[in-house]
């Protein structure tokens, strides 16, 4: 049967693709996964999975592979869910449960008319803008670049000031707890492509989620949050406000999350550096106040230099800088533990090679980071 | 006895600090709290796997002068600290703060 299929980590296995015969059931699949040897657990783990997934689509699993420790990365054998129709864009309705009731109850599919709920619908708006700007701007094929469906769930947890990406799917609070008015969480299309490009760059550099590689993470998904709502509103990069999450925040706590052009003047209390020389040195550690080195906060950083180089060089910044910073992230050449100037040099060689050196866009974009006061290496070709 | 939670991360990437003095309280809400705190399991969980998740800090200063911490990421709570963040953040109860 198709359980004993070849055996080692949940790579491709072409047999396995194919089988149409009987399988074990999937309750007792999953006992033999959960129980048996490495070699065994394996096998048992790739037949599960590979029938679910053609069953029922990748991107419901979720907590089945979280039960089991994978992540939709480990399912990466399986063919690419690519159709002309592109990725489904589904929203569940987790009605006040949190992390163990996701992803709640299905309310609205990809060719189901707008529910009449605001948080439902703009999650479905929101999902399906970032992934068609990644698809048109870009040629990704969703957040993966392999077809993976969009899943967002929404009303989580009472109040709840916050909006994530858990690895396979979007969850959004209601807000209101203080810190967000309630439905911005929503509302906001720059938070919401935020979100969703964490899970872009999960699925490309991966960069760790602390000290510089943290920030720069932050960073790339502030870029594209903001440049998704550009081209959605057709603002070109001087009439940009570059602020992230604008209105989104409780009115006496200021007016955005975070301004790129202008770091640390986004709401009272705002303490992103605009430049190394302010750099917020924070040890990585399990103080939360350390925010695991500051991803939050130097972030301003890496925000500031892209900024400076869209407005220099005018037009739409996903047409000009975009470009450059979309193949720093996904062409294989960052890091997973690069830093500031690993980024900046990157930017400046690709600058390079898409425009040409000396070009107007490649000076634009180190005088980005000159800006910032992020050295610059010696020319890395 | 007082009772601070840190809550930090989250898509804002803000501080927030709420402090509830069980001094200021009346007799109903002194007792949910001494009932949340009893129920805590103090000790560290484990960090937030994900971008943007929250991390907190929960402390509870006896009135001896005696401190017992917790820290720990969305979602992995040790038992009874969840219930009492919530209580003291989302509650009536605490003086807010925002900032490191
Ligand atoms: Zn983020």
């Amino acid at each position: 049967m198709c359980a004993t299929g070849p055996v080692g980590g949940l790579r491709h296995t072409p047999g396995v693709i194919g089988c149409r015969c009987e399988i074990a059931p999937p309750t007792l699949l999953l006992a033999v996964a959960e129980a048996g040897d490495p070699d065994v657990r394996d096998a048992a783990l790739r037949t599960l999975l590979t029938s679910a997934a053609l069953r029922s689509r990748r991107a419901t699993l979720g907590p089945t592979l979280r039960r089991l420790g994978l992540s939709p990365a480990d399912l990466a054998f399986l063919p690419a869910e690519a159709t002309a129709a592109g990725p489904e864009n589904t929203v569940y309705d987790v009605a006040g449960g949190e992390e163990a009731a996701l992803p709640g109850r299905r309310v609205r599919g990809t060719t189901d008319p707008p529910s009449g709920d605001a948080a439902v619908d703009e999650a479905f708006d929101g999902a399906a803008e970032t992934a068609a700007f990644y698809r048109e701007v870009f040629g990704r094929d969703s957040i993966d670049g392999r077809g993976l469906d969009l899943v967002s769930s929404v009303h989580f947890g009472r109040r709840y000031d916050n909006a994530f990406w858990t690895g396979d799917q979007m969850v959004y609070g209601d807000g209101g707890g203080g810190v967000f008015v309630a439905g911005g969480l929503t509302r906001a299309l720059d938070v919401v492509a935020h979100e969703l490009t964490h899970g872009v760059v999960q699925f490309s550099a991966g960069l760790q989620y602390r000290g510089q590689s943290g920030a720069l993470n932050e960073s790339f998904s502030d870029v594209f949050g903001v440049l998704v709502a550009q081209r959605a509103a057709g603002t070109d990069a001087a009439s940009a406000s570059w602020l992230v999450g604008e209105g989104t925040l409780e009115p006496s706590l200021g007016r955005a999350l975070r301004s790129m052009i202008a770091p640390g003047t986004a709401y009272a209390g705002d303490d992103q550096p605009a430049d190394m020389d302010s750099y917020a040195d924070l040890p990585v550690d399990d103080d939360p106040r350390n925010d695991n080195g500051g991803v939050h906060i130097n972030s301003g950083i890496p925000n500031r230099a892209f900024a400076e180089a869209a407005r220099a060089l005018g037009g739409n910044a996903w047409e000009t800088v975009g470009p450059v910073w979309y193949e720093v992230l996904t062409g294989g050449r960052l890091s997973r533990v690069a830093d500031f100037e690993d980024c900046a040099a990157l930017t400046v060689a690709v600058a390079g090679e898409r425009y040409g050196g000396g070009s107007a866009e490649q000076d634009a974009v180190r005088g980005g980071w000159e800006e910032v006061r992020v050295r610059l290496r010696a020319d890395p070709r | 006895m007082k009772v601070t939670v840190v809550r930090s991360g989250g898509v804002a990437g803000m501080v927030l600090t709420v402090e509830v003095d069980a001094a200021e309280l009346d007799a109903d809400a002194a007792a949910q709290l001494r009932g949340l705190v009893d129920a805590c399991e103090f000790g560290d969980g484990p960090p937030s796997v994900i971008a943007d998740g929250f991390g907190y800090e929960v402390a509870v200063e006896r009135d001896d002068g005696t401190v017992e911490r917790s820290r720990f990421g969305q979602g992995g709570a040790p038992p009874g600290a969840g219930a009492l963040a919530s209580w003291v953040i989302d509650g009536p109860h605490g003086h807010r703060s925002a900032g490191r």
